[in-house]
């Protein structure tokens, strides 16, 4: 596919809703949807930054946001549903930095756009369209039990292997939006969506990705089952920013041995054990002799590889070994279930959601590749997660845990940075992130949990209270790129978590 | 000029004071309504004049947009309409880098898209034959400009420059005014009488006083029309708006006229210097050369001498300035009309055209003749047969020796044009600046279809004036000071959906 | 996580459950309102940058509401809007930096719900959220100090990012409200999010008491300012710089700049004499002329060096003492130090007398013939060399609104009285977090000119005269002239609101004017 047939495909999709008659339709107009929000809570200890800067860790750092929201739904015919919403939230960037400057970080900023625009035409039975067809930007959330975790199949990328929780707003925020078309069949227990959308939020951007997703109900919803599929940057307006041909970005070998082609990743980890064993050496050589020899030989070790990528890097790309490149674009997979347990002993004592047991298994990337993503089960997230019985007092108690053996810290630095689709590579002397071995926080960061509360009060006031240690990012006082937010999810190390309460309403 | 800006105030305040008068209050609302566009396409190729200069090849581009707008009216008297709204849109070029200065992530253009109060006189208050009103509103005299033309507030004189589009490359063809606006609507003939103050482009809060009139015959077969806007007639600032500085200057020397910037001499000996240099061995393109590099080292030479170490300014020079008169005419020819012809879209078969002079005053060097003001825009809209709703072709011819940009104003306030450097190879070819005599014929091609009331696809192609929101300006609507598309070979193609309800 | 972060949260956030349990809901129609407000600051200064002269500013904004009442009791409001200004001074720049392009402030305009409880013969509400309050409805421009003024360091607020009209406090937190006949109170928890340091609760009081069917209206409030702090570290920084001692029987302030900066104010003159001097005897050919101008030179300078002697000795000895605090010096005898908190107690009282209550007639407007004042002490308790007189805190606000005889609505004028020692400014808190007072530099002359920051003794007057006339229902034009507490968004300023620390009329010379249209339904 190139960029034409999306262009194509746009009026194609356009030109099948065009040929209904240009008659004087009925317009049904709902009243103005308002909303508005206010959340706090403590980071109780995270981790900031972690990009060209080295990670800075905080204790018990005060979040405050406010949000507001109007939308507008409109109904023609019965079966053109148009609606435009205007939104944003206040929030304060992080780490918040004293001073009075553009370059400080003390007063608001408001993240504000449009919060929904679509055009959704029905297609078969009024009010009970077997077919949606719809354009514009909408949310879209397939697994109503990913109160946090969860739902990866949009919110996360392969290469570099990330996945995020929350946005601009922390609870209640598991759902993302997408740009682009849809297509929503429903027949009986089962439903299917099909999506074709641009990525406007993480670069490079604009590639578009194609999605499907389906879900089957079985016994009256005592067991649903779910999959699909996300052909992520399927199509790339500019190739060159998705797979970024540059030597950095690659993977080559020599003499029979796959090198990567960002001398960091060897140069980092010598640098890392060499300063540990010189640290050792001048504490006591005499009993930390072995450890001192270990870490020698593997900093020779990996100085020994950065002088080869060094040698390959100044060669004049003609004679360099065949080079491959690491690319942004993946194929996606999820598959979830829920078991409704409550469908099993009847009783009036339990709440809608109470009782269910779920999880979802997502693959971030099927093909695998060298060096940096050597195995698939390095990119799969596995969330589970049950609702405990509220029994009719709170809505929903939600708790759900995460595993994610990856190799890497969840970070995006080298897209924001220099479009490349690799790892972060901590400095060496971050002493956060590399402890007893370099980049060893990457493996204390596999589990992630999350407990959530809900209490609806009247139809028009809601409470939450969420305690989580999540791939929660925020805005950050550093970067600017995508969404805003720091590289890494704040809740990177060991204990880390934070609390959360938020009070929303609306009407 | 305070004097002036106070009884600028005391006007506004006057003409407000015959507006009063105490009434009970009735109020009628209209539905909310509520917009939504999406548009994207690609430059197949242009540049930008970031540092370094972007060249742009098959560079893609994505707009979104989502807009409110309410409208009340209080005792069938007063029209109240305010909305608000933005389009999303990345800066261009592209920048990795994380941190402040890139460019990857999604800007909100967010403002208030209409906020306009109008109070209503006459008899029928449906079609009111007066009305007064003030805020800020989209303004628009031309309706079948809708890509090139709509000079009169879309220009500037000194520098010379044109805007089309704005945030969105599709349909973005009003101006977007502050101030006061009133009309009167007599039978075939209309007139508006515009009094706006300058938030678009530095120098900043000047105002401007415009008058239009507009005459349909045979039932609007045929249209003419015509306006000035006296731009910048009263300078809050005048300081900001004529600068008294020596870049900003001409003079005159020995019998000829000079610039006060010695950089616009040494940029055209840079060119010559580096042709002559680097040429393989003497060949026909450096012929005379010699002579031009000679002479502008010594125009260069001399300014520099002139100028006042001092004030920084040429003792006796005057100053260029950013105001002056802009004139316009327009006429259309309805053919359908003219002959009686029936077709299932009234757009059709309209012949129209719009000239404009953007300054009537000449000055030395930059700006000696008005031919090179003068923007001719025509057009025709092919009949559609039902098919489509409008398919329009418009061409215009803009023969300025200059780039169409805007950089002076915001980076010194100088009302000077912008030149290139004479080593840029991309400007300069031939001759110094001869990229400017590449780009005199623009031209845009809209189709435009309507369906189910609410929506509407259209599809683009052009070699317009667009500019795209700039990742390294800072200045103005944040757009590129140059043109994107610099040559008559630049081109691109959009295609936009659009719901409105 | 895929394209379009931001709906995706905002979106997210509509999705909220808000079921329809039968509740009988109301819809108000949509509020819409908008303003153009221009005019000229005829002299000034943007924070410590050259002092200005006719100065035009421009700001045009667009509001939306939506009110909604659930069940005749829960009322929700929401607005969103925003005002489009440009930054002060106004830099040629046409890459970041400069700012010649206008800056949007939008955000939720208000965001609250209150849920009415009848109570006897009274009604309580409680709510919360983002909202706007004002509880001296005089207070037409100046005045309203409960919240819109600080402590320590101690600054006043007028206008926002509008000048006219902009009259009121926007909070964020808990309220109630109480009425009963004659008497109305608010009892309100709120979280600081505009000012540094951010989200500080305080808490807050109000009672007012109707006399004579409005004759006379008295109010009175306290407001707990930072009572809880979320970062005690930031509320009141321990650091030298913020601190206080007693040493050889005087009060000192770890803030060296204090003396630095006075100890400046005339040596830096002296220093300049004294090169002056030096350059005329150095001078080829010089005059017998020239050395009696170099010796009047040295003469003067060592004047002036004389001068500064005292305060080079305070600054020397506070960096001594304090040096040792800094290194943990324990033989150097650190002192003990105490530190200035950004956290106080602002007490009001404002009261208001209705004439047209004595001489009743039609022919006057509602708001017209009404005699008013307010009084805050901002900051109850002293603190030493910067804070040692509570009369210095305390802004005196006192205005008339003349008859408009029903042709202007309101014709209000306002003086205010405000002897500080010190200028209106929040630099310190903004750029350290500290609760000391603006030092402005000793070679500012346009803050020191006689004196060392003797501007701060021709600043204490401030006036203001509003009038407004409400042209057709829906569309009214106010005027306003005045010398108030305004700040400009500023170039080079971002903490907490993005304006300029200093209040831009530094000097009783000083003032603007400016026209304002605004419509609204």
């Amino acid at each position: 596919m190139t960029k034409a047939t999306i262009a194509a495909c746009s009026i194609s999709f356009l030109l099948a809703l065009s040929t209904r008659a240009d008659e004087e339709p009925k317009v049904e107009a709902q009243p103005l949807h308002i909303g508005a929000l206010q959340e706090f809570g403590y980071i109780v200890d995270g981790t900031y930054l972690a990009g060209t800067e080295k990670s800075r860790l905080v204790h018990q750092d005060w979040v405050d946001h406010f949000g507001a929201f109007i939308t507008k739904d409109v109904t023609v015919e019965d079966r053109l549903h148009l609606s435009a919403g205007l939104g944003g939230v206040f929030q304060f960037r992080k780490p918040e930095t004293v001073g009075l400057g553009f370059a400080f970080h003390q007063r608001k900023a408001f993240f504000v756009g449009p919060t929904k625009a679509e055009a959704v035409y029905d297609i078969g039975e009024v009010g009970k369209p077997w077919l949606q067809l719809g354009t514009g930007m909408f949310g879209y959330k397939y697994n109503p039990q990913a109160a946090n975790l969860g739902e990866y199949l949009f919110r996360s990328g392969a290469y570099p292997t990330y996945n995020y929780t929350g946005g601009y707003v922390i609870a209640n925020s598991a759902g993302t939006a997408l740009e682009g078309f849809k297509a929503l069949f429903r027949k009986g227990n089962f439903k299917g969506d099909l999506l074709l959308f641009t990525e406007t939020g993480l670069a490079p951007m604009y590639d578009w990705s194609l999605a499907g997703v389906a879900s089957y109900s079985v016994a009256d919803g005592l067991l649903e089952v779910g999959a699909g599929f996300n052909l992520q940057r399927l199509i790339q307006v500019r190739p060159s920013r998705t797979a970024n041909p540059v030597i950095g970005n690659s993977y080559f070998d020599v003499n029979g041995e796959t090198f990567v082609g960002q001398k960091e990743f060897y140069g980092n980890p010598a640098r890392f054990y060499a300063a540990r064993a010189d640290s050792m050496t001048a504490k006591d050589p005499v009993a930390n002799a072995a450890k001192i020899e270990d870490y020698r030989a593997r900093a020779a070790s990996f100085a020994a590889k950065a002088v080869i990528v060094d040698s390959i890097q100044t060669l004049d790309a003609s004679a360099r070994p065949a080079t491959k490149h690491y690319s942004a674009a993946a194929i996606l997979l999820m598959a979830r279930a829920t078991l409704d347990a409550k469908k099993l002993f009847s009783s009036d004592a339990f709440g809608a959601e109470d009782f269910k047991l779920y999880a979802e298994v997502d693959v971030q990337g099927v093909q695998n590749y060298p060096v940096y993503y050597e195995k698939i089960t390095d990119r799969m997230p596995v969330m589970f997660g049950i609702n405990l019985p509220g029994f009719k007092i709170l809505d929903l108690i939600a708790v759900q845990g995460e595993y994610l053996h990856s190799p890497w810290l969840n970070n995006t630095f080298q897209r924001g940075r220099n479009a490349f689709n690799t790892p972060y590579l901590p400095d060496p002397l971050d002493a956060n992130l590399s402890k007893d071995d370099y980049n060893d926080a990457a493996t204390k960061d596999d589990f992630k949990w999350t407990v959530q509360l809900k209490k609806n009060l009247g139809g028009n006031v809601s409470l939450w209270a969420q305690a989580a240690s999540d791939h929660l990012r925020m805005p950050s006082s550093f970067y600017f790129y995508g969404p805003q937010f720091d590289h890494n999810e704040v809740t990177a190390l060991d204990n880390q978590w934070y609390w959360m309460a938020q009070i929303s309403w609306g009407i | 000029m305070v004097d002036k800006r106070l009884g600028l105030a005391l006007g506004a305040l006057l003409m407000s004071a015959v507006l009063a008068g105490a009434m009970d209050t009735k109020v009628d609302y209209k539905p909310l309504k509520i917009t939504g566009v999406q548009e994207f396409g690609q430059i197949q190729s242009g540049m930008l004049i970031s540092t370094p200069y972007q060249p742009m090849s098959a560079e893609w581009l994505d707009h979104f947009g989502s807009f409110l707008t309410q409208e009340a009216k209080v005792n069938e008297r007063l029209l109240i309409q305010i909305g608000l709204g933005g389009t999303f849109q990345n800066g261009k070029p592209e920048r990795v880098d994380e941190k402040f200065g890139g460019s990857q992530y999604k800007m909100f253009f967010i403002g208030p898209t209409i906020a306009k109060a109008t109070v209503l006189f006459g008899e029928d208050r449906a079609k009111p034959a007066f009305s007064i009103g003030g805020g800020i509103f989209p303004f628009k005299y031309n309706s079948q400009a809708v890509n090139l033309g709509e000079y009169l507030f879309r220009t500037g004189a000194y520098p010379t420059y044109i805007m089309n589009g704005g945030l969105l490359m599709i349909g973005d063809n009003a101006a977007y005014l502050q101030g006061y606006h009133a009309a009167a609507r007599l039978g075939n003939l209309d007139l508006d009488l515009l009094m706006t103050t300058e938030t678009g482009m530095p120098p900043l809060y000047d105002w401007s006083l415009a008058a239009l009139a507009n005459y349909r015959i045979m039932d609007g077969a045929i249209e003419v029309g015509a306006g000035v806007n006296f731009k910048r007639i009263l300078q809050v600032d005048p300081k900001r708006t004529v600068v008294d500085s020596a870049a900003n200057s001409y003079f005159t020397r020995n019998g000829r006229h000079y610039v006060g910037d010695p950089s616009y001499y040494q940029e055209q000996f840079n060119f010559y210097d580096f042709k002559i240099t680097n040429a393989k061995s003497p060949t026909s393109d450096t012929i005379g050369f010699g002579a031009k590099r000679d002479a502008a080292k010594a125009a260069a030479d001399s300014v520099a001498s002139w100028i006042d170490p001092v004030t920084r300014t040429v003792p006796g020079a005057s100053k260029f300035t950013p105001a002056g008169p802009i004139f316009m005419a327009k006429a259309g020819v309805d053919f359908k009309k003219l002959f009686g012809i029936e077709t299932k879209s009234p757009k059709d078969m309209i012949l129209y055209g719009e000239w404009a002079l953007l300054g009537w005053e000449n000055f030395p060097v930059y700006y000696e003749k008005r031919t090179d003001r003068m923007p001719i825009m025509f057009g025709f809209n092919l009949p559609t047969f039902g098919l489509l709703n409008l398919f329009a072709l418009q061409g215009e011819h803009f023969s300025s020796p200059f780039q169409n940009n805007s950089y002076s104003l915001g980076g010194s306030n100088y009302a000077t044009p912008w030149y290139p450097n004479g080593t840029t190879k991309e400007f300069s070819e031939k001759e110094y600046n001869d990229l400017s005599t590449k780009d005199d014929w623009a031209w845009s091609v809209l189709v435009q279809r309507s369906f189910y009331r609410s929506f509407t696809l259209s599809g683009q192609i052009a070699r317009d004036h667009l500019r795209t929101v700039g990742t390294d300006w800072f200045y103005g609507s944040r757009l590129e000071p140059t043109e994107d598309l610099h040559k008559i070979s630049d081109w691109y193609w959009a295609f936009q959906l659009a719901w409105s309800i | 996580m895929k394209a379009n972060w931001i709906p995706a949260m905002l979106a997210g956030t509509l999705a909220i459950g808000f079921a329809d349990d039968g509740a009988k809901i109301e819809y108000k129609p949509l509020s819409i309102g908008a303003l153009q407000e221009f005019g000229v600051l005829k002299s000034g200064r943007f924070g410590a940058k050259p002092s200005f002269k006719d100065e035009w500013t421009d700001h045009m904004g667009a509001f939306l509401t939506q009110e909604v009442v659930a069940s005749d009791r829960l009322t929700i409001r929401v607005g969103l809007g925003g005002i489009f200004e440009f930054q002060k001074p106004e830099k040629l720049n046409p890459n970041w930096g400069g700012t010649q392009y206008r800056n949007f402030f939008v955000g939720p305009t208000t965001a609250d719900l209150d849920y009415a409880i009848p109570v006897g013969g009274g009604s309580v509400s409680l709510g919360l959220g983002m909202f706007g309050f004002k509880y001296n409805p005089d207070a037409s421009n100046l005045g309203e100090y409960l919240f819109r003024t600080g402590p320590y360091p101690g600054f006043i607020w007028s206008g926002g990012y509008s000048y006219v009209g902009d009259n009121r406090a926007y909070l964020q937190g808990l309220k109630s409200h109480y009425a009963a006949g004659n008497l109305s109170a608010d009892l309100l928890l709120l979280t600081e999010t505009t000012m540094p340091p951010l989200y500080d609760l305080s808490l807050a009081a109000i009672a007012k008491y109707r006399v004579a069917g409005g004759l006379l209206d008295l109010t009175a409030g306290v407001n707990f300012k930072r009572l809880i702090s979320i970062h005690p570290s930031k509320t009141s920084k321990q650091s030298v710089s913020n601190a206080y001692f007693s040493r050889n029987g005087r009060d000192w302030t770890g803030k060296s700049s204090y003396y630095a900066e006075q100890e400046n104010f005339f040596q830096a003159p002296a220093d300049q004499m004294g090169q002056q001097a030096q350059a005329l005897l150095d001078k080829p050919g010089s005059t017998p002329d020239d050395a009696t101008r170099a010796a009047q030179l040295r003469a003067d300078s060592a004047a002036l060096h004389f001068k500064a002697m005292p305060f080079k000795n305070d600054k020397d000895s506070v960096l001594y003492w304090t040096r040792a605090t800094k290194e943990g010096d324990t033989n150097k005898a650190p002192p003990s130090l105490s530190y200035y908190t950004q956290a106080g107690v602002i007490v009001m009282a404002a009261a208001a007398v209705d004439f047209k209550k004595l001489i009743p007639s039609e022919m006057f407007g509602p708001n017209d013939l009404r005699l008013y004042a307010e009084v805050a002490l901002m900051g109850v308790k002293d603190y030493p060399i910067f804070y040692e007189k509570k009369s210095e805190r305390m802004p005196m606000m006192v205005g008339f609104n003349l008859p408009g005889f029903r042709f202007f609505d309101l014709i209000a004028v306002q003086a205010e009285f405000y002897k500080s020692p010190w200028i209106n400014s929040y630099e310190e808190s903004g750029q350290f977090n500290e609760s000391t007072p603006f030092i402005p530099a000793g070679t500012d002359r346009i803050f020191s000119e006689s004196s060392y920051k003797d501007i701060t003794g021709k600043d204490d007057m401030y006036w203001s005269v509003m009038i407004r006339k409400e042209l057709v229902a829906g569309l009214s034009a106010t005027a306003q002239v005045a010398r108030d507490h305004i700040r400009s968004v500023s170039e080079s300023s971002w903490a907490g609101p993005g304006t300029d620390p200093n209040e831009i009329f530094y000097s009783n010379k000083d003032w603007y004017w400016m026209l304002q249209f605004s419509f609204g339904i």
